[in-house]
């Protein structure tokens, strides 16, 4: 399977390459107020307004900052973009070297020295309602 | 179908001896028992069957058209809708077919059945229910089967190019406008919302090319044929997108007619039922928000406004009461009036429901005791019955017009009707705003929740609410940034929100500009944001986020702001800016004047440039506004002489002229204005927007640096031009 691998803090993370759409670099991130801790803004995509989520907080591998890059991705139903810290990059993966725990979480491989969760971003996303729910 | 069935039975109602509605309830009956039979659904075929029955025997002469049949006839059409959707009949499930079959009456003895005079009939297919099997059937062509897998029994049939002529008793002939020019097709709502998105972003793209067009290529614009032609053709591609969600608002009268007759058999009243306007067009998402309250404002007209016909009689009305429904454009709104002659609203029993109720009433003028009956849980009802009563009902159609920002009015003529006018926006996408810096990020409010702005105004600290005293009202003042969750003190302008009582005053860092706003609604996982009702996407890409006013209120009402805020925020606030407005016309100076006091500025005025000069180095005010055109000094030579000189360089000049000449403009920014506004262009708004954000400007410690920028700026793409191209 092709996937492409982002780095969330001291995690790496993959998504199918089927559900990517596009990497974008250093978005113009439009802050909504009282945002639900998710989610760290909105982006315009090509006239779409895109929601723009907090990949550590979701994962739970740490919030982050001003991330640099976002990767924009289909859901179900819509498009969804997931912050990374660099540019993330391409893998074929096999089979995994375990389960995944959480609920989104579709395995965990191994590349070279480093483990990566294989997630289902829209499971994933929906598995958070907390995160996602505004204040 | 269905619904062609109900409206030729009302239609047949009001003219027993029309064959030609028969024939074409006959023809609906007839295509519904064959589709229904052939993909299954006997027990529709069956009632369809009954229906067939009941109208053989009118065509026939054998059974007469009362309204107990079409009551009758009516209600097994509504049953069927239920059966084909599979929806509940009240609280008991879908209904039952054979109950439904035993509202009609039976045929009258010796009448022909129902016999395939027309189009041959469809053979029943064997009860199994399964898969519609795709075998040769012995049905005519003439049916309107599609050979396999034949569609819903619900699926509308392609529409009519043109129908049959309708004749009035006593007039010439009158062709179903609406049928004759809508040759129409059914488009997923999805893929016009896609369209004008994608229109949209083509006017962004034209808009940049212009911006690189100067920038890059230091050409204007304007000047270039290809450039100016691009955009005439996107703001026609842009007006037509928009129109593609406009339906007429016709598309009711169907429903509202239906629910003014059932209303009036229901009450044992006889109505005449009227709708003027029906071409107007308005916003498909509009008009569905309407069309319940719109349902309820006629039945209520029937049950409460309209006389038992003794009673009409006794009073010197004719038997037969009217309601009415007109239809009409005003600019970006439509009007939409509901009138009837009854007997109009009897305030006192309205004050005394309320009072019950317990509101208190004492104070109350006519209008607003008028109002009372917008309160849910007052009504002047004797009875509740199953139309109407309960006090529910009002309160409701007021909230549900105020959810597509629109206004419900009221008016009353005691003995006479009454009259209820919904006034809407023709379309939401399309909203006129204010846009707002809060805590260094630009917002919008929608115009039409916003009362009035001011500059900062003395407060009053209560507990941990501050007040201000604003046309005699004391007013809530929040900090809109602190409200939102963000840091800015509270010290730019006031804008007032909410109607009084509940208006409330919210202080924002400074006030932009006011234009129309192409707002996307949020939906999915954006849908619950709180404060937030949808955003733009600008020309330059950022994203606007448009405020949701009503949750602002609310919010508003139990926030209780950081104590530093509060406490920063009670002292007096700073003294009102000066402002010096040089015009030769006296009209002119008043007009600016009044807006600008009102705000809370203070204001000096002068009649020309040498006069301003002077009153400029005695007392020198925080911002000039300027024509252009004066004696003695004009205002381009005033400009001039304010940045050369060294104690008035860094005052900031607004052009306010009306002169539309674009080498105009440029002298005077090249003389150093800092904005410029055309007459023919001016309104309150735009003013106010552009005072407000020079005089921020020039409050930050590097007044000098920003002016460079904003020049460097107007001499990329003016005010004028943007506008321009923006549609």
């Amino acid at each position: 399977m092709r996937v492409l691998v982002l780095r969330v803090n001291a995690d790496y993370f993959a998504v199918p390459m089927e559900t990517v759409h596009q990497v974008l670099r250093h978005p113009q991130v439009t802050e909504v107020p009282l945002a639900p801790a998710g989610l760290l803004g909105v982006l315009n995509v090509r006239g779409e307004i895109v929601p723009f989520f907090d990949t550590g907080a979701l994962t739970g591998s740490g919030t982050l900052r001003n991330p640099p890059f976002a990767v924009l991705l289909s859901g179900d139903k819509d498009l969804m973009a997931l912050a990374t810290l660099e540019l993330p990059t391409t893998a074929e993966f096999e089979e995994p070297v375990a389960p995944g725990v959480k609920p989104g979480e579709l395995g965990v491989y191994s590349q070279g020295d480093r483990l990566i969760t294989l997630v289902n971003i829209e499971e994933l996303v929906n598995s958070q309602p907390d995160l996602l729910r505004a204040s | 179908m269905l619904e062609r069935m109900s409206n030729a039975l009302i239609a047949l109602e009001a003219a027993p001896d029309d064959q030609s509605a028969v024939d074409a309830i006959f023809r609906e009956a007839h295509t519904m028992k064959g589709t229904a039979g052939m993909v299954g659904m006997m027990r529709v075929s069956h009632l369809a069957h009954r229906l067939e029955d009941l109208l053989t025997e009118l065509r026939s002469g054998a059974r007469q058209s009362t309204p107990e049949l079409t009551d009758a006839m009516l209600r097994v059409i509504d049953g069927i809708g239920r059966l084909v959707a599979g929806t509940a009949d009240g609280e008991n499930g879908p209904p039952d077919a054979m109950e439904l079959e035993d509202l009609l009456p039976a045929t009258v003895p010796g009448a022909p059945p129902a016999a395939a005079t027309g189009p041959t009939a469809a053979v029943a297919l064997p009860v199994a229910v399964g898969p519609p099997v795709a075998v040769a059937l012995p049905v005519a062509p003439a049916l309107p089967v599609a050979p396999a897998p034949p569609p819903p029994v619900v699926q509308p049939e392609p529409p009519h190019i043109a129908d049959a002529p309708v004749i009035p008793a006593d007039g010439p002939v009158v062709h179903d406008r609406r049928r004759l020019d809508a040759v129409t097709l059914a488009v997923p709502v999805a893929r016009i919302d896609e369209l004008n998105r994608l229109v949209g972003e083509a006017s962004a793209a034209q808009l940049r090319v212009g911006q690189v067009l100067g920038a890059e290529l230091r050409s204007d614009p304007d000047m270039v044929s290809e450039y100016r032609e691009l955009t005439k053709v996107l703001n026609q591609l842009q007006e037509v997108s928009e129109r593609t969600r406009m339906v007429p608002i016709g598309t009711l009268e169907p429903i509202l007619h239906r629910t003014v007759r059932d209303a009036a058999r229901h009450a044992g009243k006889s109505v005449r039922w009227a709708i003027t306007g029906d071409d107007v067009e308005i916003d498909r998402g509009v008009l569905e928000q309407l069309a319940a309250p719109l349902q309820h404002l006629v039945r209520n007209s029937v049950g409460h406004g309209i006389e038992l016909p003794a009673r009409r009689l006794a009073l010197g009305k004719p038997e037969e009461g009217v309601v009415k429904v007109h239809a009409a454009q005003v600019g970006s709104k439509v009007v939409i009036t509901i009138t009837d002659d009854g007997s109009g609203i009897d305030v006192a029993a309205v004050r005394a429901a309320a009072a019950a109720d317990g509101v208190d009433v004492s104070n109350l003028d006519e209008t607003e005791s008028l109002r009372l009956i917008l309160r849910s849980g007052v009504s002047t009802a004797k009875e509740i019955t199953a139309e109407s009563g309960r006090g529910v009902g009002l309160d409701v159609v007021s909230s549900a017009v105020t959810a597509v920002r629109g206004r419900l009015e009221i008016e009353n003529h005691p003995g006479s009707g009454s009259e209820f006018r919904i006034v809407v926006p023709i379309t939401l996408t399309i909203v006129p705003c204010l846009i707002v810096s809060v805590g260094g990020q630009p917002f919008a409010l929608p115009m039409e929740r916003i009362t009035r702005m001011l500059g900062p105004q003395p407060m009053h600290l209560m507990g941990d609410r501050r007040l201000a005293m604003i046309d005699g009202q004391a007013v809530p003042v929040t900090n809109l940034a602190s409200l939102i969750g963000k840091t800015a003190p509270c010290e730019g302008p006031w804008v007032i929100l909410g109607s009084a009582p509940g208006q409330h005053a919210f202080c924002v860092d400074s006030v932009l500009q006011k234009r129309d706003v192409v707002v996307r609604g949020f939906t999915g996982r954006l849908r619950d944001l709180h404060v937030i009702s949808g955003a733009s996407v600008e020309p330059n890409g950022s994203i606007v986020l448009v405020l949701d006013v009503m949750a602002l209120l609310e919010r508003a009402e139990h926030f209780v702001e950081p104590e530093a805020t509060v406490a920063k925020s009670a002292e007096l606030p700073p003294k009102a800016p000066t402002l010096l407005v040089v015009d030769d016309s006296l009209m002119v100076r008043e007009l600016q004047r009044s807006i600008l006091e009102r705000a809370g500025y203070q204001v000096q005025t002068a009649n020309d440039g040498r006069e301003a000069l002077t009153m400029l180095t005695e007392h020198p005010p925080d911002l000039v506004i300027t024509d252009i055109e004066m004696p003695n000094v004009d205002g381009i030579a005033l400009t001039a002489n304010i940045r050369s000189h060294p104690r008035l360089a860094n005052i900031p000049v607004l052009i306010v002229t009306s002169r539309t000449n674009e080498d105009d403009h440029r002298r005077g920014l090249d003389a150093g204005a800092d904005a410029l506004i055309v007459k023919s262009a001016f309104d309150e708004a735009s003013l106010l927007a552009a005072v407000s954000r020079l005089l921020g400007d020039a409050r930050e410690p590097d007044g000098a640096a920003a002016r460079a920028r904003r020049a460097a700026a107007a001499n990329a793409v003016s005010p004028v031009r943007a506008t321009a191209g923006a549609r």
